[in-house]
């Protein structure tokens, strides 16, 4: 670039700014708490005698529905938020929330409090079936979003984990979960390597549907629960005891299940990072693949269904073994794109075990795993 | 006011910056909404819990707004450039609205906005521009190397 060009853009950068307004004026009513956690847990926001009389009028209904979770469905939204309840500067009402800083603004011209419940990050494996596979195996997509928490100590720090036991999870289109949610989590303890699991009895029926569904279940829940950490396999108990006999064909799950226990029953080709919110930042896809000749193959797909970007990655192994591959997809992400990884079929070099995932362009914490009832 | 120990209050930060970060604002999501995104900004920052601690403030503000205005959607400045072309002479805002440079900025995202603003308005080197944007200084080159590209109809 020029410094002809470097003068033009600062010229515009100029005259952008040149049309600024005046100055909004302090928002003197602004009524600012700061939150006594690190860790965010459900949080009633209270701003002056008019809510804390609402509370306690409201305190039979929480203790007659057993304590103190938030309903979602009651809840104005299922951000994370500062709790910050102000009057705007101009006639309307504004609940700012911080991540995202979404804002709804209502027509109101005195100040007004919502009960405000905050979300965990969450990251969960999800199953989808690809297309034109050659084995007929799912495969694993990781995804990023948010949860509301459990409101128990236990599932902090095993956000997604809780999440795939979730009644109502919600999962995008073309994605599902294999855990039914008759299962529960009772309590989760790690040591350096190996992260214990104990579950409810429901958890000993496996998926319900056949071997596949009970490896595809033990598949998500594994590659879950060692998302973070560093953690090497899972243990899983059953009320406290050794599972010795899971699913449709008695698998024995005594000893702790690494992520290769069941690798072969996963497609060709896997995701693991999770995809969204990204905006014009380059985009990291990788994962894992068992492919010929190693070769895994990308594309960016448009709204339209335009290929827009196509670019292709050299596993770690290949044609019988697996390996990790990774893409850095540089690409300005408009809204709607789809990212479609696969391997070319040797024989015909059509795309192959192809794995799509949508990508969300402008919402930095990913699904909200919990807004839409309905599992798929 | 200045408290005594020499901290300024959230009012005086704001009477400080609330100029320059309204500048910049108008830069990321254009004139319409400057002023709500800086006022959300600066909500968001003096709710934050470790506000009292941080020490650039001014640089905590502009990382605020640049948040705000990164949850807008880029639909939002195209929106209202329609309803300002439409609008009639008595409903169009006092300011002198520039639609050529608007319309050009339209073609960029927030990011890439940000990373213009903050080199060629601020004057910062792209070290500081990362690390006002908190992304590295390649994403940086990214950012501006895509405008120009966005922009090279505009400029020529």
């Amino acid at each position: 670039m020029s410094r002809s060009d470097d003068r033009k853009m600062k010229e515009l950068a100029d005259r952008l700014v040149a049309m600024s307004p005046e100055p909004p004026p302090y928002p003197e009513e602004v009524s600012v708490t700061h939150r006594e956690d690190s860790k965010p847990r459900p949080v009633l926001v209270f701003a002056g005698a008019a809510l804390v009389v609402l509370l306690l009028a409201a305190i039979p209904i929480f203790l007659s529905r057993g304590g103190g979770e938030v309903d979602p469905v009651a809840s104005s939204t299922t951000s994370t938020v500062p709790t910050t309840v102000t009057t705007q500067p101009q006639a309307s009402t504004t609940v700012t929330t911080e991540q995202p800083a979404t804002t709804t603004t209502v027509p109101a011209t005195t100040t007004t409090t919502a009960p405000v419940v905050e979300t965990e990050e969450a990251v969960l494996y999800a199953v989808q079936t690809p297309e034109n596979s050659f084995t007929g195996n799912p495969a694993l997509v990781a995804l990023r979003g948010v949860v509301l928490p459990g409101g128990e100590t236990l599932h902090s720090g095993w956000e997604g984990l809780y999440a795939l036991t979730m009644e109502g999870l919600f999962l995008p289109d073309g994605f599902a979960n294999m855990v039914p949610s008759a299962v529960d989590i009772l309590g989760v303890t790690a040591d350096d390597h190996t992260v214990t699991v104990d579950m409810n009895d429901a958890f000993l029926a496996g998926s319900g549907s056949g071997l596949l569904g009970d490896f595809t279940m033990l598949n998500q829940l594994i590659y879950t629960t060692t998302v973070q950490g560093g953690f090497e396999s899972v243990l899983f108990t059953v009320n406290g005891a050794p599972v010795t006999a899971f699913g449709s064909e008695g698998l024995d799950l005594s000893e702790p299940q690494g992520r290769d226990a069941y690798l072969d029953q996963l497609n060709s080709v896997n995701v693991d990072s999770p995809i969204q919110g990204i905006g014009d930042e380059s985009l990291r896809v990788a994962g894992f693949a068992n492919v010929f000749e190693a070769t895994v193959s990308l594309e960016v797909v448009d709204a339209s269904g335009n290929v827009v970007q196509e670019d292709f990655a050299t596993a770690t192994c290949g044609t019988g073994c697996w390996g990790a591959y990774e893409f850095e997809v540089d690409y300005s992400f408009v809204g709607d794109e789809t990212i479609r990884v696969f391997w070319h079929s040797a024989a015909d070099g059509s795309p192959s075990d192809v794995v799509s995932i949508p990508v969300l362009w402008d919402d930095p914490d990913g699904w909200d795993f919990t807004s839409h009832p309905g599992t798929p | 006011m200045i408290t005594a120990t020499g901290v300024m209050d959230n009012e005086q930060v704001y009477r400080s910056y609330a100029v320059e970060l309204t500048r910049y604002a108008t830069g990321l999501v254009g004139p319409f909404d400057a002023a709500d995104v800086v006022t959300d900004a600066c909500l968001k920052a003096f709710s934050a819990r470790k506000w009292p601690e941080v020490s650039n403030r001014r640089a905590y503000l502009y990382r605020a707004v640049l948040s705000v205005a990164n949850d807008h959607h880029r639909s939002t400045l195209s929106r209202r450039l329609r309803e300002m072309k439409t609008a009639t002479p008595e409903s169009a805002p006092s300011q002198d609205i520039d639609f050529d440079v608007l319309g050009a900025v339209e073609r960029l995202s927030v990011q890439q906005r940000a990373a213009v603003l903050l080199t060629y308005w601020a004057d910062l080197p792209a070290e500081a521009v990362a690390e006002q944007m908190g992304i590295s200084t390649g994403a940086v080159k990214r950012h501006l190397a895509r405008a120009r590209k966005h922009l090279e109809e505009w400029l020529s």
